[in-house]
């Protein structure tokens, strides 16, 4: 054997390991859902069951968990999507020399610990709130609290993904729609969103998917109240039952399914993007001057 | 009436009752010169008593406006004294006399008043003048800084005002448009990003005080919130609180240890996918990846609670093998943490490390190779030093979720070790004491700017690196 191939044979093991630590501990999670034993564990296999999937319908703590999550994620994508926006698009017209201490500025919250922007978001609106004389009631809202919270680092996400759809985008349609007459809010909808469609695309899901499965920043601003993932950590913690398991599978086949849809996506407008560029190479080739 | 000459030199009567009094007055900025350039010398620390007698002004004084007198008839060495002050709370609105010694007042007949103790009626004015004083001062002191800083204000302010230009930003996106990039960036920045940290920063400096009491006198600033982290309470034994000085010691090396692990893991992998695979194999690679980074943090956690419970998989595997034969605790000796801590946050060093590598040319390894350098010189000297931005991105990630998760030690954590952002949860839930939580929390904040100025230093890349995933 010589020694290219031993190398090659220490990748190869090197990368199975990685992929075995990768999912086995995933894996195991989701088989001990089906094992009939009352604590979660596949040693010892005492025998296949869905019962505790059946459980998990009726815990009623976890339907109103999972409700709270839909709408606190809904509300992060309405508010975080088009902040993000904003910010990439402000970006853009903050004056060159300063872009350095206005992007340390937006970006600074994905750099910061969750428990944090939870803690800062809490006291900043109660305290903010009783100063400007706010409802106690309204900046106390859990779910008010949750979406301002969250979305303070989620938009910071969805700024960076319109900020690299941006980059590639060539101002001079929007003068020549605007020298042909149209409006600032008629390019904005016509030329600048149909031309970001993909970006947003990709922002809306990931700032769903973010919003949905954090727990730092919610288990601070939720106070009383629970998403889907505080109650999967409380029971987590303290709870021995396969219900964990079992919403473990639901969870991750949920997920699995939006990651899928996501990678598709993008997949397909990177390989769209190449093709464009292949294009536009091949015709720069045909003719070397352009006009 | 030696002492008082000379101001008396002044045709002002109001200046002797002044320097009589004045130096008994707790002069909120004694340190001014303004505010006492023509008394002369305080030499009276209270008034009454023998010597005192001879320099008072005669109770008879006519129009001072604002005078006290003690007759100068009183007896003897234990005589009484009286003490003018100002209240202690500067709000001006009078003088407090106290009289030491009444008993030896001397005893009055009916109507006689041999110990006239005059106050008249303009005597808040006293205060007045001081404040008076102090108001000049300040505006003095204000206006030489203005002429100091003014210069510099107006060359910075050049800079922050135009940072945009609002005339061309409203003509060049319309009003519309510029209204809502305004409102909300302009919202996400002040009342999500500064403000909140601001408040809290503020919030970390004063008492844990019940609802009723905040804004009301009591509502002051205190470094107690950051001492307590440092010296615990005044009662404790131990000079430190090493309770919680050990946990955050503790969080910072382990999250450092989880951050070089999780390097030492995926840079080969990086490597191999960004400069041998290619193709198809190379997107199965990726969405392998992929997928696990989408399924909960707390569920990747309490998979590996599974797999090191005490029947769980390991024990189970170990015993039945016969390596050993008591389950081991995989929770107390923070094994099931720290390789909870490690998978958690595994992509998030995979993927900066593959993008670095991936647009490294491979021309340059073989001509490295070619000229005779080993596998390790190859790495440390050509592709390590070309991916420093990608592996300063993923180690600030891979430390920063660390410092900061709250789940991953909660699930996996021993009973007896604490994860630093556990005490703060507990301050602000359990404990009920949101300012000591505040204060916990800016310590961690810090600790993370520090980290991140740390990265960028060594790593010589900007802060839009790091964000860059």
């Amino acid at each position: 054997m010589t020694s290219e191939q031993i190398n090659r044979w220490v990748v190869r093991g090197y990368i199975l390991l990685f992929f075995v630590y990768l999912f086995g501990p995933l894996v195991i999670m989701s088989a001990s859902a089906f094992n009939t034993s009352s604590y979660p564990t596949i040693t010892p296999w005492e025998g296949f069951t869905t019962e505790w999937f059946s459980n998990l319908a009726n815990n009623s703590k976890i339907i109103n968990g999972l409700v709270n999550s839909l709408w606190v994620g809904l509300g992060v994508v309405a508010l975080a999507v088009p902040t993000g926006l904003a910010g990439a698009l402000m970006l853009m017209e903050v004056r060159p020399n300063l872009r350095p201490i206005y992007y340390t500025i937006v970006v600074s919250p994905v750099l910061v610990p969750g428990v944090i922007l939870g803690i800062s978001t809490v006291i900043f609106w109660e305290r903010f709130g009783t100063f400007v004389g706010l409802d106690y009631k309204t900046t106390s809202n859990p779910f008010f609290l949750t979406i301002i919270g969250q979305s303070t680092f989620i938009s910071a996400y969805c700024m960076l993904i319109f900020i690299a759809r941006l980059q590639r985008f060539d101002k001079t349609q929007e003068e020549a729609a605007l020298d042909l007459g149209a409006t600032h809010v008629q390019v904005f909808w016509k030329v600048l969103l149909p031309f970001l469609r993909p970006a947003i695309f990709s922002s809306i899901i990931l700032a769903f998917l973010t919003s949905f499965e954090n727990y730092n920043t919610t288990v601070f601003t939720m106070v009383a109240k629970g998403t889907l993932v505080t109650e999967l950590a409380g029971m987590a913690r303290f709870g021995v039952s396969p219900e964990i398991s079992a919403l473990a599978v639901v969870i991750i086949a949920f997920t699995l399914t939006g990651a899928v849809i996501y990678e598709i996506k993008k997949r397909r407008e990177e390989a769209h993007e190449e093709r464009a560029k292949a294009a536009a190479k091949m015709a720069r080739i045909a003719d070397p001057e352009p006009a | 009436m030696s002492e008082a000459a000379p101001a008396q030199g002044m045709g002002q009567e109001i200046v002797v009752a002044q320097s009589v009094i004045a130096p008994q007055l707790p002069q909120p900025g004694s340190d001014e010169p303004a505010a006492t350039p023509s008394m002369p010398s305080p030499s009276l620390p209270s008034v009454g008593g023998s010597e005192a007698t001879p320099s008072m002004p005669s109770p008879s004084l006519p129009n001072n406006s604002g005078s006290m007198s003690v007759s100068p008839s009183l007896p003897g060495a234990s005589a009484p004294s009286v003490t003018p002050s100002l209240p202690s709370n500067g709000s001006g609105s009078g003088v407090n006399i106290t009289i030491v010694n009444p008993e030896n007042l001397p005893a009055l007949k009916p109507g006689q008043t041999e110990l006239k103790l005059v106050i008249q009626p303009e005597a808040p004015a006293q205060p007045m003048q001081e404040d008076g004083g102090i108001g000049f001062f300040t505006i003095f002191l204000a206006l030489v800084t203005a002429m100091v800083v003014a210069p510099v204000v107006q060359r910075e302010a050049g800079k922050w005002v135009g940072f945009v230009n609002a005339f061309d930003f409203i003509r060049k996106n319309g009003a519309v448009i510029s209204g809502y990039l305004i409102l909300f960036a302009g919202g996400w920045i002040v009342f999500m990003i500064i403000l909140p940290q601001a408040f809290m920063l503020d919030f970390s400096f004063r008492y844990n005080l019940p609802p009723p009491e905040v804004g009301g006198p009591n509502d002051v600033y205190t470094l107690k919130n950051y001492t307590y982290l440092l010296f615990g309470r005044e009662t404790d034994d131990a000079w430190l609180n090493w309770l919680h000085l050990e946990v955050f010691f503790k969080t910072i090396l382990a999250s450092v240890i989880v951050t070089v692990l999780n390097f030492l893991l995926c840079y080969p992998l990086a490597y191999f996918m960004a400069q041998s695979v290619h193709g198809k194999s190379q997107r199965l690679l990726f969405l392998c990846l992929l997928l696990p980074f989408w399924v909960n943090e707390i569920l990747r956690a309490f998979a590996f609670k599974l797999i090191f419970a005490q029947a769980g998989l390991i024990n189970v595997m170990m015993i039945n093998i016969g390596l050993w034969d008591t389950p081991f605790d995989f929770f107390k000796s923070d094994v099931a943490l720290y390789t909870g801590l490690t998978y958690a946050y595994l992509l998030l060093m995979i993927f900066p490390l593959y993008n670095a590598i991936e647009s490294l040319d491979h021309n340059q390894i073989e001509a490295a190779r070619d000229l005779g350098a080993s596998w390790w010189r190859i790495h440390t000297r050509v592709v390590m030093p070309y991916a420093k931005p990608g592996i300063a991105s993923g180690c600030t990630m891979v430390f920063m979720l660390s410092a900061g998760a709250l789940a991953a030690p909660n699930i996996l954590g021993g009973p007896s070790s604490l994860w630093f952002t556990q005490i703060i949860y507990q301050w602000y839930n359990t404990g009920g004491n949101w300012p000591q939580g505040s204060a916990y929390a800016f310590v961690l904040l810090i600790a993370c700017i520090v980290f991140v100025r740390i990265m960028m230093r060594v790593f010589n890349v900007s802060l839009g690196d790091i964000a860059k995933r």
